[in-house]
């Protein structure tokens, strides 16, 4: 039986590798410093015997496309909102960790109810002397958001790329099944 | 007054789509329910919040045909774009976002005096500030009718450019021709291409997926307008 294909969107502030992990998933160079209009990765693979079509949707997260990015939540199973590991200016600012409350769950949650995954990106960096992000203040995100689930990467190292793929599609699968069953 | 097609497909894919996937329906307007003419979408009189819209119109106070009044260009874009060039070259112009909490205050003031005093902010902050300018203007720098022009054909774009209305025309070469030099400069790390994704949804007064290409061939032709 063929399944419907299943949709992860990517949403996450600027220049926090968010394009560069999917770029990575890819196993393309890294290196293109090119702001993202719509860039999508159809593929298939198959979890507990069962072939699953995925397609990693990626945002444009200007604010100058506040207004249009909703079009592209349409339809999507599972969200991955990413966050830099490190606090680069040292400032206490944290302001991708801080937008992850503040901006993207709010206006994910206007338009949609589905399942949220939150990722940490640029995990290399947590080896410098940059300001890192307490553990206390992640696990209270997760709480408060009612994430799935919080993932750590790095997409220099490719560390944790293909898990952080694996770990939605077995949500989305098992959300699946109960519904089923509590169908019959 | 009639609408661009593609804008009512628009219309369209999002009010149904809001029934089949979402099980709260997304706030936005519905055109069965509302029946509306075309004169009203222009207008923004549908939707009490007009960010909703995907159209660019909005009743704010930045005006360009007052604000052009005295001189050509506004004070603060002239202000503004010497300020980024005497600056030294970060990666990214015009591409990273500083944090909201920061600029509300200033994008009220500008919003309110039209000018800002900007000798103490960072290079991003006043990017933002120049792209929040552009896309407040009660009349966008290009109007619907023109990005219809500039979508039909590519070659006839200095012609297209000799059509249109005055303030708008010569902001839109400054800008162009600004854009064209930052490009220029590989420090930058951004091409015309980056910039057009950067700036189509500030400049077009009804965006449509692929307006992004217009921009960068017109910020790459900047010279050849007059």
């Amino acid at each position: 039986m063929k399944q419907k294909q299943i949709k992860i969107t990517f949403v996450g502030d600027n220049n926090i590798q968010r394009s560069g992990f999917l770029r990575q998933f890819l196993k393309q160079n890294n290196d293109c410093f090119i702001p993202v209009v719509e860039e999508y990765i159809e593929g298939e693979c198959t979890i507990n015997n069962q072939l699953v079509s995925y397609r990693l949707q990626d945002t444009p997260c200007n604010e100058d496309y506040d207004r249009i990015r909703h079009l592209y939540y349409l339809g999507t199973d599972i969200f991955v909102v990413c966050y830099q590991v490190v606090d680069l200016t040292n400032a206490g600012i944290k302001q991708s960790f801080n937008n992850v409350r503040a901006k993207w769950i709010p206006e994910i949650r206007q338009h949609s109810n589905a399942p949220i995954i939150i990722l940490g990106t640029e995990a290399e960096l947590l080896h410098t002397p940059a300001l890192q992000i307490q553990d206390e203040e992640i696990t209270q995100l997760v709480r408060d958001v009612g994430a799935q689930m919080h993932i750590i990467s790095s997409s220099k190292h490719k560390y944790n790329i293909q898990l952080v793929i694996h770990q939605a599609l077995h949500i989305i699968l098992k959300q699946k099944e109960k519904e089923t069953r509590n169908y019959k | 007054m009639e609408l661009s097609p593609d804008y009512l497909m628009k219309i369209k894919m999002r009010s149904n789509a809001s029934f089949i996937h979402n099980k709260e329906p997304i706030k936005l307007f519905n055109l069965n329910q509302a029946q509306t003419t075309s004169q009203d979408l222009k207008l923004g009189k549908l939707s009490n919040n007009t960010s909703d819209c995907i159209g660019l119109k909005q009743s704010t106070k930045l005006d360009l045909i007052a604000l052009t009044a005295t001189q050509e260009i506004p004070q603060f874009i002239m202000n503004a774009f010497s300020i980024l060039t005497l600056r030294t070259p970060q990666e990214g112009l015009f591409r990273m976002s500083p944090s909201d909490e920061l600029q509300k205050p200033l994008q009220k003031t500008l919003e309110t005096n039209g000018n800002l005093e900007m000798q103490n902010l960072e290079v991003d902050q006043i990017c933002s500030l120049i792209k929040y300018f552009y896309r407040k203007l009660n009349n966008p720098l290009i109007s619907e009718k023109m990005s219809i022009l500039f979508r039909k054909s590519a070659e006839e774009d200095v012609k297209t450019m000799q059509i249109m209305t005055d303030p708008y025309r010569t902001n839109l070469i400054y800008l162009l021709k600004q854009l064209n030099n930052f490009s220029q400069n590989l420090l930058y790390k951004m091409d015309a291409k980056n910039f057009g994704v950067v700036f189509a949804p500030n400049l077009f007064e009804l965006y449509n997926l692929g307006d992004e290409k217009i921009l960068k061939r017109l910020i790459e032709n900047a010279n050849s307008f007059e």
